[in-house]
């Protein structure tokens, strides 16, 4: 499952689970350019892995703005070459996602589907314009609430199912010019943002009932999810495409 | 724990189902590869014991024992050995399959039967016997091999211009395996132990060509699978890289179940 030299951007890839694939990925071997929408965030994380020794660079996008996007692809290509792996982990997620159906005003709504569907359709599409020239990886992070719904994140969950189709439709039209794409679907993992979702779910004016107690009894860690990229970012996974992996320690099993 | 030493296997103690057969074989390799002794058992002994020689003299450690799938007794008999000879089972792979009997046409009874027999309640054995020697050790994992066709009905059509067909039985018992993972998974989860699926896309062998064109057409990577395509899933779900994977079914077939 090695990644020796291989060019990686991670979107989200300071914080949470996006970190936990960084730092994955870049112990695997691969350059990870760590993409976060501001420039604290970025740095933060790129320090941490630079002083274990790993190869990344910070980068500043939104993955909303189509020019931003292009200048991060610009710049990565210009400082490695290529892009082998890309992993579109930025979403908007956990608390400020989370408002009931009822009450979801315009701006939640589009500040989710623009982030979570539009962003990973825009930066998926560069990045893939390039690697026709090389072929390459990419990898959507998407949640058990694309297949079973989650209370008060209505807008969230159908971004998610989104992703599952557009993980099929570009696993076909991708597969010609030498490019994989698939999914990993988290479950519960704890994270800054999950740290005390019961609590906040509460306040927020949700039951909350629908927590429950899953077959390996424990929440996971972004550490969990990072091997999952590695291997589907891996050549071992030469023959998997269109697929998503769940990695929920048996959430969805009932 | 670093990234790479997760995908690891060294000290592990693996029994891989019809690990000695063309399917098999490549399960045992690369389980093997990453360090795990693996114990590979069929009826057929002789063949279990020459491919644990070829595999030995390439330096990996392979055992070969004997199981008839189709006795609850030899069942327990294997996972007896195995401890006595190792102290434990770590990972379990149920591959062995019995593919009696052909399509609703030319399928009997005792097809059937025999089919379930070995399909149905050796695997269900297989399960409960290892499973048991797992809870004690409150630790293990189980992978099992299904297939496309436990996920998606067969497309006939690529079948035209063959006397090949797709058994009746498979569907069943490949099906129900699937469930049967997610069963397991809830079950044994409490004992830490993991039970995984892995559902390969059509295998190349000595298919005739026009079969291996018709279905390569239907897969978006354009070929069947081959030797090498299931090894990486089986290191991935057997090893503690997918820890927090639990009653999971990984596709592995170049896309087919994507259109």
């Amino acid at each position: 499952m090695k990644l020796t030299g291989r060019a990686a951007i991670v979107t989200g890839g300071g914080t949470g689970i996006g970190m936990g694939i960084s730092r994955s990925l870049a112990e695997a071997g691969a350059k990870v350019a760590i993409a976060q929408p501001t420039l604290a965030k970025a740095d933060a994380a790129a320090d941490i892995l630079r002083g274990d020794g790993f190869d990344v660079f910070p980068v500043v996008v939104d993955i909303r703005s189509r020019e931003q996007v292009l200048a991060m692809v610009t710049s990565v290509i210009e400082k490695w070459g290529q892009i082998d792996i890309l992993v579109n982990n930025a979403a908007v997620t956990g608390p400020k996602a989370a408002s009931p159906f009822l009450e979801i005003d315009d701006d939640l709504l589009d500040r989710t589907i623009d982030v979570n569907l539009k962003g990973t359709f825009i930066v998926s599409q560069e990045v893939a314009r390039r690697m026709t020239e090389t072929g390459g990886v990419i990898i959507h992070v998407s949640s058990v609430g694309a297949f079973a719904a989650q209370e008060g994140a209505s807008a969230y969950c159908a971004t998610k199912a989104a992703l599952t189709g557009l993980t099929k439709a570009m696993a076909l039209e991708l597969a010609p010019h030498g490019i994989r794409v698939n999914c990993i679907a988290p479950g519960d993992i704890r994270t800054d943002t999950s740290e005390n979702v019961e609590d906040e779910i509460k306040e927020r004016g949700l039951s909350g009932n629908y927590l429950r107690r899953i077959p390996l009894n424990r929440r996971g860690t972004p550490a969990e999810i990072g091997p999952t990229a590695v291997f589907l970012a891996s050549d071992d996974s030469s023959y998997i495409t269109g697929e998503t992996i769940v990695v929920d320690g048996g959430f969805l099993i009932y | 724990m670093n990234t790479n030493d997760l995908f690891r296997l060294d000290g592990k103690i693996a029994l891989v189902t019809g690990g000695a057969g063309i399917y098999g074989i490549h399960i045992t390799r690369a389980l093997a590869e990453v360090g795990a002794h693996v114990v590979i058992a069929s009826r057929n002994l002789e063949q279990c014991e020459h491919a644990a020689e070829e595999l030995g003299g390439d330096g990996l450690k392979v055992s070969a024992m004997q199981l008839d799938l189709g006795s609850g007794e030899s069942i327990s008999s294997l996972c007896g050995n195995i401890v006595s000879k190792f102290g434990k089972l770590d990972i379990l792979f149920n591959n062995a399959v019995a593919r009696a009997g052909g399509d609703p046409s030319t399928v009997t009874q005792e097809d059937w039967e025999a089919a379930m027999q070995i399909n149905s309640t050796g695997f269900f054995l297989s399960c409960k016997i290892f499973g048991e020697q797992m809870i004690k050790q409150r630790s293990g994992v189980i992978v099992n091999i299904s297939s496309i066709y436990g996920v998606v009905g067969p497309n006939f059509n690529i079948y035209e211009g063959t006397t090949m067909t797709s058994p009746a039985n498979y569907a069943f018992a490949k099906g129900g395996m699937i469930n049967f993972t997610r069963y397991m998974a809830s079950y044994y989860g409490q004992y830490g132990i993991r039970v995984n699926a892995i559902s390969p896309g059509g295998f190349q062998t000595d298919q005739p060509d026009v079969f291996i064109d018709n279905y390569s057409k239907q897969t978006p990577l354009g070929r069947m699978a081959t030797d090498d395509d299931i090894k990486g899933a089986a290191v991935f779900l057997a090893s503690d890289a997918s820890g927090y994977i639990t009653g999971q079914n990984l596709m592995v077939d170049g896309g087919w179940t994507a259109i």
